[in-house]
């Protein structure tokens, strides 16, 4: 049986909205963009495989190749998240300076 | 933690490496170089099942190729590895390495004839793509997210 690229794709999709908790809504559409083309190139490499264009050992390579583009897909997912989160402390940060500064009378933000 | 510590450093908190120019355009100029190389192995692939077109689409003709890419890959890995607060940068490259040096040359060599059909070529391609535009989309974020907001 084929695989579903909508399924695969929506899988995944649930899996990494658990883990990026608060994070999602800023990498929803990066990580909902590469998990349809993940679940597609999957959908390919079973084709491949299923009409004989590939032996076992270049579905292995293949194979390893997506888990390295996954990687890649998620490590960006984890440096988006670390970009907001260092945004909002910063922003937070500079909403109170002058605040802080003239009540200490240094700078100490 | 983070309020304490950019109180105490009296300076922005800083999460990740910097956006490095260098990076961004080595990576852009080894996207290009891979996709030069797919782009001449599917002009040179067989048809499904097929038997290779010509000689020029075996492994062996294309092994320098691979070790070029290679050693450029390397260059990249090095480079990000002396960057502070970049692992994961270094991780995606390394990534990266693994699918030029044994994915996309075993894959390669594997084939009927050591030549590929241009589906498999294509797949490749998507899947090496997808690791390009990753690298690409964290380190142009650097420079945006510091940037806008």
């Amino acid at each position: 049986m084929a695989l579903n690229v909508r399924s695969l794709a929506s899988a995944m999709l649930d899996a990494a909205k658990g883990k990026l908790g608060e994070h999602w809504p800023e990498v929803k559409d990066y990580a909902t963009s590469e998990a349809r083309k993940t679940a597609e190139t999957l959908a390919m490499i079973e084709r491949l495989a299923l009409t004989g264009q590939i032996n076992a050992t270049q579905a292995k390579a293949l194979l390893r190749m997506q888990r390295n583009s996954a990687q890649a897909v998620l490590l960006t997912v984890e440096g988006l998240g670390l970009l907001t989160v260092e945004s909002a402390i910063n922003a937070a940060l500079k909403a109170v300076r002058d605040t802080v500064n003239s009540a200490v009378g240094f700078v100490l933000i | 933690v983070w309020v304490l510590v950019a109180l105490l450093s009296g300076c922005k908190v800083i999460l990740i490496s910097d956006y490095d120019p260098e990076t961004d355009q080595r990576v852009t100029a080894l996207q290009d170089g891979v996709a030069q190389h797919l782009a001449r192995l599917a002009q040179l692939a067989t048809a499904d099942r097929g038997q290779p077109k010509h000689p020029d689409c075996e492994y062996a003709q294309h092994a320098d190729t691979y070790a070029g890419l290679a050693a450029e890959v390397h260059t990249l890995i090095v480079r990000n590895e002396a960057r502070d607060k970049n692992e994961l940068t270094v991780e995606q490259l390394k990534a990266l390495a693994d699918s030029l040096t044994s994915g996309v040359p075993a894959l390669h060599q594997a084939a009927e004839g050591s030549c590929m059909t241009a589906d498999t070529v294509a797949t490749a391609r998507a899947l090496l793509d997808q690791n390009f535009r990753a690298i690409l989309k964290l380190e142009l974020a650097k420079k945006s997210y510091r940037e806008e907001k």
